[in-house]
């Protein structure tokens, strides 16, 4: 036992505790989100929207050059600003309500959504300057060039004579390729058709600044398009601020439990990629190892302190750590990343356990067919004959990630969950989703199945790796390698 | 004295080839010997066995009083003919990592590792890793991974091989400093000189079959072949001089030696040595004449057949190509 925890402390040092693999599995991921961080910390502190705007108002009675004057009015931003944070307030107090959280929590949570979100609720200094209407826009575009002027904004009665049969939803459609509204902006745009109108801006000024005073345009429009037809813009935002939420609630057969949407409907995906890779990243260190000890002929020189079997169990228990560090680091950061945005309370912790035992099945099976291939060869490219039936098995849970996505409870999910080269990771994937129930005697009984097929598995890698590891010269096919498995 | 080996009717065979073919040999505690025989004559099988990396298929290996290596490996040293070393491990932590997974006790490990390098004239290498050691340096290195935990049996699969005269020196004298110190140990060469030198006891196999098997001074005497090296002075004639030694009592036959102007002559067994010298010196004048001794290689040529040696065989086919090469020349 002694010798095996030599064996597996030194495989997992001469992994774990090189530069190579700090800066490939631990700072490289770090970076980035660090590097993520950072830059949304910068984005924050952007520069105020300030400058001079200029309206060319050729609209009938001009009302919207002087609407614009007044959205733009110190007095009246501090008026929406007000309004916007009473109802943060109202949100944060129901919010924290529901989560059970005090009040300043959720404020502070909303606070930086909204401002990761771009939101600002800092007053701009717009200096709107309003412009006759006949004036020759070539003329105003040079004020945008030299940058004297943000941007210059010319309305007509184009902009205003609006086909009733065109509707165009408020809302950004949750996908996009399907709004049907989008071909028909891009179409308005290209042709200047009605309801558009000119915005012509020099290269100095900010994307998001131009939002926001595009932003203002569109405000005073549409009001102006309300009145237009008989409705008070007022009634009009205040009852599209009026919330429609859904309450779902999933039907099980052990009862009944709430479901949410979100990050649970990547939760599958996120455990079965934590889990390969973790599970890719030890068996691969299993193969390159057992292949360098073999090519740098320190093999036999190991085998005369320990036997095959203890090698052979130290390396996969070092290498298994390696994997499980690597499992830890990134689940680490993804928590890190959940609980920056506020989606803590979706992680599934209950299932933390079990991804840690169906590591241990899944390492156990690709670890040691990694292993025996690296003992049977004496170069990499031997080894790529080896290779297509593991790769095959590597391939197949996500060729089921999808079905078993959309049906975890299907007859294919069930099946494969009681395959032990798919069962893992169709586990994982099945339990992540919070409107599936997996019975307890299905979960017992998938583990007692993977355990079976570890310990086959790592019997017949023994037997290869006892044969392979001093062989040397022609390399074996596939079916040399199941010989030794008979014969050994 | 206890036997330190003692392998009876072994036999391993790889698919239809009998590389070991009940084999019985014991090797006494406390002796130092050789182990030789032709390249594939399966010495490194037996050692594998001896090791138990290999079972064998027939018979029993016990070795140092138990019935299998691996009831004993923390007591044996092991040098493989396949050896190597991490190579990007530092040369100190592989040490010490062998000499752990040996079972030795980490305290004092360091220092031990550090005198040992000492003593192979390796001093300054403890913290380089193993990759910028020269072939020579990491031989020295395996061999003490090989020793590190002052194992009672030793056994080394082509210990010199690849090594230059200065290091063979120093390796001898280290497995004769070794052997000084009680331990048994057996090394498998080519090099005949060397276990001539080295060894109390010699073991030869070939095909898998033992075919000698004693100490130096036996095997000399059974294989002493008794012959005369002579080389007679010039002017008397070279043939008249291989004529009348021919004529002496005892002499069998006389044949011109491989080296240019010496005469061999092999003599009768029951002849008379020293009566047959002072025949010839009477006879004719000889610049020089001595008894040769049998040496190891005399005695492995006996043995062993040309065809047995993959070396011999492949060293005469090399020579019949070179010789087409020149042929190929002089015609141009």
């Amino acid at each position: 036992m002694r010798k095996i925890l030599t064996i597996a402390v030194r495989e997992f040092r001469s992994t774990a505790l090189t530069k190579a693999f700090l800066f490939g599995a631990v700072v490289f991921p770090l970076l980035i989100w660090g590097g993520m961080l950072g830059v949304s910390a910068m984005d924050f502190k952007k520069p105020p929207l300030e400058g001079k705007l200029v309206v060319v108002d050729a609209t009938n009675g001009s009302k919207l050059g002087p609407a614009l004057v007044q959205y733009f009015d110190p007095e009246a931003q501090k008026q929406r600003a007000e309004q916007a944070k009473a109802l943060i307030d109202q949100a944060a107090a129901q919010q924290a309500k529901a989560l059970g959280k005090s009040p300043e929590q959720v404020k502070s949570e909303i606070n930086f959504a909204m401002s990761a979100m771009g939101i600002n609720l800092e007053p701009a200094k717009v200096v709107v300057e309003l412009v006759p209407a006949e004036t020759d826009v070539q003329s105003l575009k040079q004020r945008t060039r030299t940058g004297e002027v943000m941007a210059v904004v010319r309305i007509d009665e184009r902009t205003m004579a609006l086909d009733p049969t065109l509707f165009i939803p408020e809302q950004p459609v949750a996908d996009e390729d399907a709004d049907p509204s989008r071909d028909l902006r891009r179409e308005l745009r290209d042709k200047g058709g009605p309801g558009t109108y000119e915005f012509i801006q020099g290269t100095q000024l900010r994307p998001d600044h131009a939002g926001a005073l595009r932003q203002g345009v569109e405000r005073v429009v549409k009001d102006e398009r309300y009145r237009r037809a008989g409705v008070e813009p007022m009634t009009v935002s205040a009852l599209s601020q009026l919330p429609v939420v859904a309450r779902s609630t999933v039907v099980t057969d052990t009862g009944e439990r709430s479901s949410s949407e979100g990050l649970t409907r990547m939760l599958p995906f996120i455990f079965l990629m934590l889990l390969y890779m973790s599970v890719m990243m030890g068996g691969n260190y299993l193969f390159y190892g057992t292949l360098e000890e073999k090519s740098s002929r320190v093999m036999e020189v190991i085998l005369s302190a320990v036997s095959a079997r203890q090698l052979l169990i130290g390396k996969m228990i070092g290498q298994g750590l390696v994997g499980l560090m690597v499992m830890a680091i990134y689940a680490g950061l993804g928590m890190a990343a959940a609980s920056r945005f506020n989606l803590l309370q979706q992680v599934p912790m209950d299932l933390l356990p079990w991804l840690l035992v169906y590591f241990i099945i899944a390492y156990g099976l690709i670890g040691s067919l990694m292993l025996a291939v690296g003992s049977a060869v004496t170069e990499i490219r031997e080894a790529q004959s080896l290779f297509t039936p593991i790769t095959i098995l590597i391939i197949l849970p996500f060729m089921l990630m999808i079905p078993v996505m959309q049906n975890p409870g299907s007859l294919l999910a069930r099946a494969a969950s009681f395959f032990p080269p798919t069962l893992p990771y169709v586990m994982v994937m099945r339990l992540s989703q919070p409107s599936h129930v997996i019975p307890l005697w299905e979960l017992l009984a998938t583990v007692l199945v993977g355990v079976l097929g570890v310990i086959v598995t790592i019997w017949a890698a023994a037997k290869v790796f006892r044969v392979g590891v001093l062989m040397y010269g022609k390399p074996p096919s596939f079916g040399t390698l199941l010989k030794w498995i008979r014969h050994a | 004295m206890s036997d330190a080996i003692e392998i009876q009717g072994v036999t391993k065979r790889f698919r239809e080839k009998v590389a070991v073919d009940r084999l019985d040999l014991r090797v006494p505690a406390g002796s130092l010997c050789g182990f030789l025989g032709p390249n594939g004559a399966g010495k490194t099988t037996t050692i594998r066995m001896i090791m138990s990396i290999f079972l064998p298929d027939e018979g029993s290996i016990r070795v140092l009083g138990r019935a299998s290596a691996v009831e004993s490996k923390d007591r044996i040293g092991y040098l493989p003919e396949e050896r190597g070393v991490y190579r990007k491990m530092k040369v100190g932590e592989f040490l010490e990592y062998m000499a752990v997974l040996k079972g030795v006790d980490r305290t004092g490990l360091s220092a031990k590792v550090d005198s040992w390098l000492e003593r192979v004239a390796l001093p300054d290498v403890r913290k380089k890793r193993c990759e910028e050691l020269s072939k020579g340096m990491q031989q020295k290195v395996q061999f003490l991974a090989a020793i590190i935990h002052d194992p009672e049996l030793i056994i080394l699969d082509e210990p010199f091989s690849g090594l230059d005269p200065v290091n063979a020196r120093l390796m001898r004298a280290l497995i004769e400093e070794l052997h000084r110190e009680g331990r048994t140990i057996i090394f498998s060469t080519h090099v005949l000189h060397s276990a001539e030198q080295l060894c109390s006891r010699i073991f030869m196999i070939n095909k898998g079959k033992k075919i000698l098997d004693g100490s130096i001074d036996e095997i000399r005497s059974q294989f002493d072949p008794k012959t005369l090296v002579i080389e007679p002075l010039e002017g008397d004639g070279f043939d008249g001089a291989a004529e009348s030694i021919r004529r002496v009592a005892g002499v069998q036959s006389v044949f011109h030696a491989g080296q240019r102007g010496t005469l061999e002559a092999r003599l009768t067994d029951r002849a008379d040595v020293g009566g047959v010298m002072r025949d010839i010196v009477s006879g004719a004048p000889v610049r020089r004449l001595e008894l040769r001794r049998a040496t190891l290689e005399d005695v492995f040529v006996h043995l062993v057949d040309p065809g047995d040696s993959e070396d011999v065989l492949r060293a005469m086919l090399s020579e019949r190509g070179a010789t087409q090469g020149l042929e190929v020349n002089a015609d141009a």
